[in-house]
Order: C-alpha cells, then sequence, then structure tokens
C-alpha cells in the first residue's frame, strides 16, 4: 500500500470548498421558528414553497404510530420508517412522508379520520356527494336535477363506479348555491338516477355553479385531525394535487393541474430528477417547475407503480366531471394526474400524509 | 399474503380478527406487527381484538415465494404470482425460465430415447 501526498495546494483548496458550502448553507434564510425537527433553513425556494431537508422518522413519527393517533386501520402499513420531507408551504412549515405509508386505502377512511382538509368544516365535499355545473334546481318540482352525475349509482361500471347519494328520508346538504334559499338542510323526499325532490324547503330555480354541491349531513366530518408531536400539535391533511378544488377542466389536457395552488407540482415536483431537464412524462399536467437540485427519483418516491404499492398518492380534490372521484398524483410517474372514485381501495392507492403546522413564517 | 418491509417481501404469518364501532374484519398482519394492533385496540374504545390466526400456505405457494422474494417486481403482482400462480407484468422472464427447464427436461427425454433406441 502507498501513500500519495497531494500538494499543499490541494488541501488549501478542499478546506476553502468545504467552507464556503458551510457558508452557503449558514447564509440560507431560516424559515422555521416552530422548533421542529430537522433544518430551520430552506435549502432551495422560498417561503411560498420551498425545502427544508429530509427528517428520519426517528426524530419525527413512524406511520404506524401516525395511524394509531388518526385511528386508522383500514389499509396495509408500509414503509413505515420512511424519512419525511420537511418543506415550506404558503409560509407553513410542513412534513410530507418520502414514501406512502399505507396502501389499500380509501379517501373515504382518512376523510373520516378528518385528515383530508385541515379545513375545521366538512371541506370541500364529503363522501358520496356531488358538486358542479352539471347540477341544477328546479322549482317547478322542488328538485335538484343533474344529467350525469348518477345520484343512484351502485358503484357498478355502467354507473361509472358512482355511488349513491342517498335514500328516501335522508337529510341532504346544499351548500354554495347563489340563491340563499337554495343553501341549507333538506329532506329526500324522492330519488331517481337524474332526480331528487326534496322537502323542508322551497327551492328556487338556479343552475349550478362549479362549487354548487349536495351531500347527506350524516356523511359530513369535521376535518380537524391533529397529531402530537413532542411539544408541537400539527394539522394532518391531504396534498392539494390540482390547482382548483375541485379541478378546474379536468377535461383539459391538463387536467386542472396547472395554477398556483397546486402544492404537489410546487413540492414534489422540483425536488425530483425530471425537474432539471423538465423532460416529464405528463409535461401537461407538471407545467413548468422549480428544480431544487434533490434528484429524487420515482423509485425514491415511489410514485411509479413497478416500485411498490401505493404509488398513486390520494389528495384533496375532488374531480369535476365525475365527482364522486378524488385527484391522485403518480402512479406512471410523479408528473402523472388522475382520479380515482373516493371509496376505492387499490393496491395503488396510497397515504401520503401532510402534517402542517400553524402559519410560521411570513411571507 | 405478501407485504414488504424495508424492502423486502415478506409471507404475512398471521391475521387479526378486530371490531371497530361493532363491526368485525379481518386483515393481514404486516410490518405493523401484532402488538400494534393490540396497542391499537388499548388507546382506542371503538376497536377490539378478537384474536390472530396463523396463515396457512400450500407447498406451491412456499416454494413459488422462494422463487421470486428477491425479484425486483410490485407487490401486488409478487402477491398474485405466490398465491394463485398469475404470472404479472414484470414476471416474463422467469416464465421464459420455467418453460427452458421443461424444454430442457423433455430434450433429455428425447436424447435419453433416441440413444437407447426406443428402449
Amino acid at each position: 500500500m502507498s501513500i500519495t501526498l497531494l500538494p499543499q495546494k490541494f488541501y488549501t483548496n478542499m478546506n476553502r470548498i468545504a467552507d464556503a458550502l458551510e457558508t452557503t448553507a449558514n447564509n440560507t434564510a431560516v424559515v422555521d421558528f416552530s422548533g421542529s425537527p430537522g433544518s430551520a433553513r430552506l435549502y432551495a425556494g422560498d417561503k411560498n414553497a420551498g425545502f427544508l431537508g429530509f427528517v428520519p422518522s426517528s426524530d419525527f413519527i413512524s406511520g404506524t404510530d401516525l395511524a394509531t393517533a388518526l385511528s386508522i386501520t383500514d389499509g396495509t402499513a408500509q414503509n413505515s420508517t420512511t424519512p419525511w420531507i420537511k418543506y415550506i408551504w404558503k409560509g407553513k412549515i410542513c412534513f410530507t412522508p418520502l414514501k406512502t405509508l399505507r396502501y389499500s386505502i380509501t379517501w373515504n377512511t382518512i376523510y373520516n379520520a378528518g385528515a383530508v382538509f385541515a379545513s375545521g368544516d366538512e371541506g370541500t365535499l364529503p363522501p358520496m356527494g356531488r358538486i358542479g355545473t352539471d347540477l341544477s334546481i328546479d322549482a317547478t318540482d322542488n328538485s335538484i336535477n343533474t344529467s350525469t352525475q348518477n345520484f343512484l349509482g351502485d358503484k357498478s361500471v355502467g354507473m361509472d363506479y358512482a355511488d349513491a347519494v342517498g335514500t328516501a328520508g335522508d337529510t341532504l346538504v346544499l351548500k354554495g348555491w347563489s340563491n340563499s334559499a337554495n343553501n341549507g338542510s333538506f329532506t329526500i323526499d324522492s330519488i331517481t338516477n337524474t332526480k331528487i325532490v326534496l322537502t323542508g324547503g322551497t327551492l328556487v330555480t338556479e343552475a349550478g355553479g362549479k362549487t354548487s354541491r349536495l351531500y347527506k349531513s350524516t356523511n359530513a366530518v369535521t376535518q380537524n385531525a391533529t397529531v402530537t408531536i413532542g411539544d408541537l400539535t400539527y394539522n394532518v391533511r391531504l396534498f392539494r394535487g390540482a390547482s382548483n378544488n375541485p379541478t378546474d377542466s379536468y377535461a383539459d389536457s391538463d387536467k386542472g393541474s396547472i395554477g398556483v395552488d397546486n402544492e404537489w407540482n410546487a413540492i414534489i415536483l422540483p425536488l425530483h430528477e425530471h425537474a432539471k431537464l423538465q423532460n416529464w412524462i405528463y409535461p401537461d399536467c407538471a407545467g413548468t417547475t422549480e428544480g431544487w437540485g434533490v434528484y429524487l427519483t420515482d423509485k425514491d418516491l415511489v410514485t411509479q407503480k413497478s416500485y411498490g404499492s401505493g404509488s398513486y398518492t390520494l389528495c384533496q380534490d375532488v374531480q369535476d366531471v365525475t365527482s364522486w372521484k378524488r385527484v391522485n398524483r403518480g402512479r406512471n410517474g410523479a408528473s402523472c394526474l388522475a382520479a380515482y372514485y373516493s371509496w376505492g381501495a387499490a393496491s395503488d392507492v396510497g397515504f401520503r400524509p401532510v402534517l402542517e403546522l400553524p402559519q410560521t413564517a411570513t411571507l | 399474503m405478501l407485504y414488504k418491509q424495508n424492502n423486502e417481501l415478506k409471507l404475512a404469518t398471521s391475521k387479526v380478527v378486530y371490531t371497530k364501532n361493532g363491526e368485525q374484519f379481518e386483515q393481514i398482519v404486516g410490518e405493523e406487527g401484532q402488538q400494534w394492533w393490540l396497542d391499537f385496540a388499548e388507546k382506542w374504545e371503538h376497536t377490539s381484538v378478537i384474536g390472530f390466526t396463523d396463515m396457512v400456505y400450500t407447498d406451491e405457494q412456499l416454494a413459488r415465494f422462494e422463487e421470486i422474494k428477491d425479484l425486483d417486481v410490485a407487490d401486488g403482482i409478487a402477491n398474485n404470482y405466490v398465491m394463485d400462480g398469475v404470472i404479472g407484468e414484470g414476471l416474463g422472464m422467469l416464465a421464459l425460465q420455467k418453460k427452458n427447464a421443461e424444454l430442457e427436461s423433455l430434450l433429455a427425454d428425447l436424447t435419453e430415447a433416441v440413444l437407447l433406441g426406443g428402449m
């Protein structure tokens, strides 16, 4: 064995590089003043959407401990000790696991645990609800009507896997209608696949808007799940996978993905290896993203089905065309955006929660 | 039934039978382990663990598990193969290897028959 002595200049230069890296790291902005685990400084991005680094589950929480805290037994636990990605989104410090923590779990299960929206109310749309412009109210028979929203879905292929809104006698909540008389609680008098006749109030004829909606009252769960880790309490929710909720124009090429409120595109895609060359598998859904030089792969994130179960990350967003579906990201690469029935528990479907602290930075 | 732990395919060894809000469920015990279920039931009044049952596999299923446990295939594909022998995406090479082995065996039999003059 021989030892090669390099010129003194080499060692001097290496020390200078190390010092420069350390200085750079120390010069990035501190954005987390909460005392949460991991770096408090931005590694890349800004306070609107930025990356702070990774946190081992041993310093934060394991997938199985989180499931216990949320009272979730449905689905199958996996990747319990995966590291957490620490990031900042619209001024809030957030954590999300590198890989999904459960698979074969439904959106409805997570909703029923209060862990979809972190909104403090029932969220955009509870399970079995309907929303959007295909709904209309007809005052002549005090009914709410649709041509495509399958009020009496039976989860069959013939019904495009729609579930049923309710049955006669159920209390239905109407929200988001322009005319105040159309918002409130009503009783279903009769229901067909295209018409629900209501009692308990007098409706006014109105065409539905993007957020005009209805849902069975007993299906609404307050979205306020929290988990306490150390001294801090985090809200638990799912990612925003599209730019609007419900999606705006899912039938378009970008499926409603492009926009400033798409958290998945703003956080996960810049961490991905395709961000450098913008060579996305689904460029229409990805748009133009930042690249943060982290180069995570679909295998790292399990956002491709051949790398494991749960590659399809459940998100908050309701799909506007068929409102019993919810937006999912992944399965065919991180940029893929698709939608799946809120009641579906396929092995591809995965739970990748976001744990969010209240506002921690000034934008 | 299979599950993955630390990127390693494993055969589930037990199932849990439990009630949640009065309704009975049965589920394989995966990487969380049996103790997790007991701890969960202790924390949440709505859930009670009735018990655990051992999973029983046929010799064929165990053999198929040995064949694929080190292959890099999706969990669902691996599960379908081990439990039901279904050859899915990513297992094509395995099918070819098996076919090849069958053909080699047939060829050996044929060679033997020819060399021995049909005796």
